[in-house]
């Protein structure tokens, strides 16, 4: 079997701040087979987005990422220079953020900013092949008249034009993986719906493109993705396929994340919320993590962390109730 | 009609239109432009009701609660509480009612001083409006902490030693304090996470039962309003296109907008069975709203009508009422 496209070994960032350490990844283990899209859900606190921001070596100083190791398509990421990162970045892989107007320049034209990213990877490009391409991409992410409007400003576009634009930017070179940081989170319902359609066509129409959705919303992962990772205080809790998690959760926090969503489609009387509140990721508690706010903990989810295993194949969940 | 039967809040034909910004010329001649925040709508809360209020980016519906809230003067129309002409009144008389409409906001950070004491904040109100001494005030902030699942003994504190879901609690006992028969809650959970989200929204449940409160919960988030909402009104671009039950809004939308907002929603309940209706452009800008019905450059089912006549909110069956032609 060949090898797949990232794998994450025991990954840990962390960020100093005045009261110790902060762990946002606490060793972390995935891996992603080419042309897969898969779910990165938790909530605030869990480390998703770090995680994320870890694999494309775009962590903020002075966090960090202090051990572990992240091999994509055969290259160790993390022996990689400031230099060959940024050539593999934009080209090989790629990142969205949920905020459209902080990622675009204001002061460029959307065409200048598109047409940056495939001048930096292609210099040789002539002016009218670049015009050429970026019109062709603004085209397929569904900007209306693209040919007119390639020397617009952003703010002459709306916030989902404006993710449009994002979307051209990352995918213009074919990179092997996108890592979409909550899309659509600061989208309108109606302009998320088009959104996810758009990413949904461009997969289907790019068929080498593996994608990292990560999202606090278990309904948007699990109408796009094949399979759901769950993270906790930076630990992943419970990965498998999304039928399986949301029609059957195994870990008791992907048990009460789910409860806790009120439904469209059915009353229900009082909701089920998680009771108390995530723990201190600088000092984190012994044992397992969730064991506070857990209500099937028992003494040896007080004192020994539980460590992600395979419950069938393809499903792993890290919790001593399954062990 | 009888006083008890009467609703609480009746809304007539509300209209709210801010200056855009336009150049100094036109706005010192009153020509500038005319953002249509709200083009007017009508409706009624009921004793003890919640009324959800849904809608994207420009609906109005922020604009709506302010002005219940008297936050934002109305350009016109009329709200009548308990029967008394709400937007009238002035003076000593506002500040005796101001007291029975209370609200809180999408970010309990941004609403709340950080340089006070979680005390002196939920005193605040005790204080404008009600005579009373130290101790009784503080055992006051006391019950109603402990109201709202808070800790009494956190009272010293600050609000950024608090958590979001905490932050939001200060709110609530800061607007409960008062005892207000009307709470008008603008996104009140959109901020936090889902698990600490359904803890306050058990807790706007237990507060509404026991404190006979009606309450207009606004929000973009179609399952949370289902989920706490007896009626829902829905807006578009300033208008009002459909207000019905709860559970037949959900099961029977009858506007276009309602039918295509509701399938648009990904929902890991209904992932495989959910056909999203796809809506043409975007929204268009409440600074130049569209002839006739606002939705109709958008509606998979315009006609040539839909362009030159504005359709009336009108009853359909069982209390419901949308505002479309062809409903």
């Amino acid at each position: 079997m060949s090898e797949p496209l990232l794998s994450i070994e025991n990954l840990i960032t962390r960020f100093p701040t005045k009261r110790g350490r902060l762990t946002a990844v606490d060793g972390v283990s995935l891996t992603l087979e080419r042309r897969e899209t898969l779910g990165l859900v938790g909530e605030s606190g869990s480390g998703k987005s770090v995680l994320g921001l870890s694999v494309m070596r775009l962590v903020q100083p002075p966090g960090m990422i202090e051990a572990g190791s992240i091999r994509f398509a055969g290259t160790s990421l993390l022996d990689l220079s400031t230099d060959e990162m940024r050539r593999l970045r934009g080209q090989r892989l790629a990142m969205i953020f949920q905020d459209p107007t902080a990622t675009l320049n204001p002061v460029l034209t959307i065409g200048e900013q598109i047409g940056e990213v495939l001048r930096w990877h292609l210099p040789s490009i002539g002016p009218a092949e670049l015009r050429e391409r970026v019109v062709e991409m603004l085209d397929r992410v569904g900007i209306p008249n693209a040919r007119q409007r390639f020397g617009d400003y952003p703010h002459e576009f709306s916030g989902g034009m404006q993710q449009r634009v994002i979307i051209a930017a990352a995918l213009i070179l074919n990179p092997a993986l996108v890592i979409a940081d909550e899309p659509t989170t600061a989208l309108d319902v109606t302009v998320q719906a088009q959104i996810l359609d758009l990413l949904r066509r461009l997969k289907d129409g790019e068929p080498e493109t593996a994608i990292v959705l990560v999202s606090h919303d278990l309904g948007v992962v699990g109408e796009m993705c094949e399979r759901i990772a769950v993270m906790y205080a930076g630990n992943l809790v419970e990965v498998a396929p999304a039928d399986d998690i949301l029609d059957d959760p195994k870990h008791p926090y992907t048990v009460g994340l789910i409860a806790s969503i009120p439904r469209l489609d059915r009353e229900v009387g009082a909701l089920n919320p998680i009771p108390g509140r995530l723990a201190d990721p600088v000092t984190p508690p012994p044992g397992c993590k969730f064991h506070a706010r857990c209500a099937h903990a028992f003494e040896r989810c007080r004192v020994e962390r539980p460590v992600l295993k395979t419950l069938v194949p393809g499903r792993q969940v890290a919790c001593h109730l399954h062990d | 009609m009888t006083e008890a039967a009467s609703p609480l809040v009746e809304v007539s034909d509300l209209t709210v239109h801010f200056a855009g910004r336009g150049n100094v010329l036109g706005r010192l001649l009153g020509k500038g432009p005319v953002v249509h925040a709200v083009n007017g709508i009508s409706f009624a809360i009921g004793r003890q009701e919640v009324l959800g209020l849904v809608g994207e980016s420009g609906s109005g519906k922020t604009t709506t609660g302010r002005v219940l809230a008297r936050l934002v003067p109305p350009t016109g129309g009329k709200v009548r509480l308990d029967g008394e002409d709400w937007l009238g009144l002035s003076g000593p008389a506002l500040r005796r009612r101001r007291r029975n409409v209370q609200m809180i906001f999408q970010n309990p950070f941004a609403s709340l001083d950080p340089k006070w004491t979680v005390e002196r904040i939920v005193a605040e109100p005790l204080k404008t409006h009600e005579r009373m001494g130290a101790p009784e005030l503080r055992r006051r902030v006391a019950s109603l902490l402990e109201g709202v699942g808070l800790d009494p003994r956190l009272m010293t504190r600050y609000p950024h030693q608090f958590s979001g879901g905490q932050r939001q609690r200060i709110g609530l006992a800061r607007a409960m304090a008062l005892n207000p028969q009307l709470l008008i809650a603008d996104e009140p959970v959109s901020a936090l996470d889902v698990s600490i989200q359904a803890q306050i929204l058990n807790l706007l449940a237990e507060l509404k039962a026991s404190h006979r409160l009606s309450m207009l919960f606004i929000s973009h988030d179609l399952a949370v309003v289902r989920h706490v909402s007896d009626r829902v009104a829905v807006m578009y671009l300033g208008t009002l296109v459909e207000i019905a039950e709860t559970k037949t809004l959900y099961r029977s939308p009858r506007h276009p907008y309602t039918q295509a907002l509701l399938s648009a929603i990904p929902d890991p309940t209904r992932r495989k069975s959910r056909k999203a209706i796809a809506l043409k452009g975007e929204i268009p800008s409440p600074l130049n709203p569209p002839s006739g019905c606002v939705f109709h450059p958008r509606c998979p089912l315009a006609q040539a009508r839909c362009a030159q006549e504005t359709p009336k909110l009108r009853p359909l069956a069982d209390g419901q009422w949308a505002a479309c032609h062809l409903a």
